[in-house]
């Protein structure tokens, strides 16, 4: 019922997520691990949204500095569950304790400035304290002699043996003292591991929640470094959808790249059925990509790409793509369809967004309009928003609201013989003429007969064209 | 020894196998480093492995190193390293043995290598230590008796490991070492900057009144190289290894001859003494663009099991080899 990845890839949320750039382990784990914010959580995506406005609106270069401080961290999740299981620390990961209070020192002192009370780490000098017996502050880790009273004599006569045992090997009274000498260090060095980590055992959980607010950081900067590179906004929760100027950044930049852009979209959405109607020239399947990326940016605490955005949480998001339908044929297609609309029709009373790209193009026209439009009418009164492209007439009738694509702003004047070679140049000309944008129209407005128009267009004979009206009058007649 | 060694950025100890002397080389170059006080930066590409002397119950020496060294390991070696070590860094280099963890000695003591298992890894490692420390001399130790750490830049000084262990048969061990002898010392050639950066983008660059690069059909297809080159070219490049397979292609071309052929570093060619010598006779003149320079051949004429070489395999290689050619035992 939720968006799949494959759906995530499709819409362009895929696109954006490889751009966003957390620079911790922990960030990182964050955004994959998470999930859509659900209705009942409108608080938390509140406060999801202001941490990232927070960010968005600070400083470049305290943004900067903020960065810097995350790259030192390194990954010790590992080590923590081994710790707090009662496991013994090496050398190594000892270091790493005190590699990240460190570098939690470091963040703190930098996070402290901003005097955001969600950024606050919990000070970790009572740790690094415990690993610097020494006091001197230094990067480094090895087990002091401060740490137990024998390592100091132990270490004196293991040198002293060491340098026998080099210069002779064949010394066998040295090389069995050495023996010796190493086995009483090795265990004086475990109880030294044994006591450290009695003694660290206690700040697990404090290191977790410092962990956590690293991630929490990290993923916040990245949000907001995503909304300035794409320029987005800050989403505001409301009951129904209002977007105006929508954008979908992935389409923007695989459409740069053949040198046309994207003309941003305003659509609204309240409970029930609203259709989407309109000249099929490729405009309407990207307008849903549009508004499913943007719909799912916001119920993951992301900014949007919009003018402006109002959307309410939903507790799910389904979307049946075109394309995805056109990859099986006939009744397997058809069958599938079929089970998707049983499932969400009896989650209708749930605040769910359903988004469907021409239904039912599986079966044939006639039966296929009447299961939209009863679709559409079964929708009239439910809790979820649902949105239907389709090109059968009639079927808006049975809707909340119907929108439909400006389409061919073809100026009648214009219309000329294009000859052969020029086909290219007219279909180029055709394109520009697009309006993608959506205009909210009546229920009774009837689909757009732009086929016809770009048939006269590209210079089909006028015969041809009157065959066409006069089968159209026909079928029109019949409806 | 030269001196030169001592003075060097960095030091590489190659072997042609185990067994050849490169640890006894190694503690006796810190030996002589002592009274130099220069601090010292060890790692190995890959592992040796202490097992042998276990098995053969022969004296193997251990690295000895004084207080200060800065010693990259693998983190699962650091208990076997049985001296006081002060963590420096975790390099996030990963190894079969744990990650790459680099650390200062507080004393003198032993310590064992396993490091990276590439030269690119190896390389990044370096970096690493020349962030802690840009004056100490660098040593790696090419474990395995591969002759790779020698090339690819990482080593400006080469020391070559042979002897008995290589194979039992003297004459081989004779002629594989002044191979690799002289392919460690091959005329270093400098590409025009525009012919370098040609080279870089493809596969191959052949140089005569004009210049030509692509890139091979397939790995290592050479036929299309083969069918460009005329009579009036005098350089072919290659980008990556070059085998016994290719040359031995090339050399089926009775036009192809007069030529240099451009290698990056010695270690890229594969190639055995008869071919070798098959090139020099139709004038091929294998040439590197990129310099190591081969500072010294060891000898460890002691076989682990068996009688070992006579005084004469010294002899021969110091007549045959015009690099310092030294006895391990006798250092």
């Amino acid at each position: 019922m939720e968006l799949t990845p494959q759906d995530h890839t499709e819409i362009g949320f895929e696109w954006l997520m490889h751009r966003l750039e957390t620079i911790t382990p922990y960030g990182t784990d964050r955004a994959r691990e998470q999930t859509p914010y659900r209705p009942d959580q409108a608080p938390e995506l509140e406060a999801e949204l202001s941490a990232v406005e927070f960010f968005h609106q600070l400083d470049p270069i305290k943004l900067r500095r903020i960065s810097g401080a995350l790259t030192a961290f390194k990954d010790i999740r590992r080590s923590l569950e081994r710790l707090g299981h009662g496991g013994v620390f090496d050398e190594v990961e000892f270091y790493e304790i005190k590699f990240f209070c460190y570098h939690t020192e470091v963040l703190r002192a930098i996070v402290s400035e901003l005097k955001n009370p969600r950024l606050q780490l919990i000070p970790t000098d009572e740790i690094f304290e415990i690993l610097d017996p020494q006091a001197n502050k230094r990067l480094t880790f090895h087990f002091y002699n401060e740490y137990d009273e024998r390592l100091e004599g132990l270490r004196a006569d293991k040198r002293r043996l060491d340098r026998l045992y080099y210069q002779d090997a064949g010394n066998l009274v040295a090389m069995n003292e050495r023996g010796k000498v190493i086995a009483q260090l090795d265990d004086v060095t475990w109880e030294v591991r044994q006591t450290l980590s009695r003694r660290l055992r206690p700040f697990v959980q404090r290191l977790k929640e410092n962990i956590a607010t690293v991630a929490r950081i990290d993923h916040w900067l990245a949000k907001a470094q995503l909304a300035k590179q794409y320029g987005g906004v800050r989403p505001s929760l409301q009951p129904t959808v209002l977007a105006r100027g929508m954008r979908n950044p992935w389409i923007e930049a695989v459409l740069r790249d053949k040198h046309r852009s994207l003309q941003p979209i305003d659509i609204a959405l309240d409970k029930g059925c609203t259709v989407l109607t309109g000249a099929n020239m490729g405009g309407k399947s990207v307008s849903l990509k549009t508004l499913l990326l943007n719909v799912e940016l916001f119920r993951h605490g992301y900014y949007v790409y919009a003018k402006e955005l109002c959307c309410p949480l939903f507790s799910y998001v389904s979307y049946q793509a075109q394309d995805q339908a056109s990859l099986e044929q006939g009744l397997s297609s058809f069958g599938r369809e079929v089970v998707m609309m049983r499932d969400i029709m009896t989650r209708r009373q749930e605040p769910g967004l359903i988004v469907l790209d021409e239904p039912a193009r599986g079966t044939n026209p006639s039966e296929a309009s009447a299961i939209v439009t009863a679709l559409c009418q079964s929708y009239r009164e439910a809790n979820s928003m649902l949105l239907i492209v389709t090109h059968f007439p009639g079927v808006a009738r049975a809707a909340n609201r119907h929108f439909q694509m400006s389409g061919l702003r073809l100026d009648t004047d214009t219309i000329r013989d294009w000859s052969e070679t020029e086909s290219e140049e007219a279909l180029a000309y055709l394109e520009r003429q697009m309006d993608y944008r959506l205009v909210e129209v009546s229920a009774d407005q009837a689909v757009p007969h732009e086929g016809i128009r770009v048939m006269q267009f590209l210079g089909m004979p006028e015969s041809f064209i009157d065959t066409i009206k006069q089968y159209l009058g026909e079928e029109n007649d019949e409806t | 020894m030269p001196s030169r060694l001592l003075q060097a950025e960095s030091v590489a100890i190659v072997g042609l196998e185990k067994n050849t002397g490169k640890t006894t080389f190694l503690n006796y170059l810190i030996e002589q480093n002592r009274t130099g006080q220069r601090r010292l930066a060890l790692t190995s590409i890959g592992y040796d492995g202490e097992a042998t002397d276990l098995v053969t119950k022969t004296a193997k020496p251990r690295i000895y190193v004084p207080k200060g060294t800065l010693t990259a390991t693998a983190r699962r070696l650091l208990p076997r390293s049985k001296v006081e070590k002060d963590i420096l860094l975790l390099s996030g280099i990963p190894s079969s043995l744990g990650e790459i963890v680099i650390f200062q000695t507080l004393d003198d003591g032993f310590v064992e290598l396993a490091g990276p298992a590439t030269i690119e890894q190896t390389k990044q490692l370096k970096d690493m230590i020349r962030a802690l420390d840009d004056e100490a001399l660098f040593i790696v130790d090419g474990a395995l008796s591969r002759l790779s750490s020698a090339g690819h830049g990482l080593a400006e000084e080469i020391v070559l490991c042979t002897g008995a262990s290589v194979h039992p048969d003297q004459t081989k061990v004779l002629e594989e070492t002044v191979l690799a002898a002289e392919l460690l010392q091959l005329p270093v050639v400098s590409l025009p900057e525009d012919q370098s950066k040609l080279l870089a983008q493809n596969d191959y660059l052949i140089a005569g009144d004009d210049v030509r690069a692509d890139r091979f059909n397939g790995p290592l297809d050479i036929t299309q190289l083969i069918e460009q080159v005329t009579p009036s070219d005098d350089l072919i490049a290659l980008n990556g290894v070059i085998t016994q397979e290719m040359l031995h292609e090339l050399l089926g071309v009775p036009a192809i001859e007069n030529i240099r052929l451009v290698g990056q570093d010695p270690t890229r060619f594969f190639v055995d003494q008869p071919t070798f010598d098959r090139l020099k006779r139709r004038n091929i003149l294998l040439q590197v663009a990129q310099a190591s320079h081969l500072a010294l051949v060891v000898v460890n004429p002691s076989a682990p099991r068996g009688p070992g070489f006579g005084p004469d395999f010294l002899e021969t290689l110091k007549r045959r080899i015009d690099v310092p050619v030294i006895d391990v035992r006798r250092m």
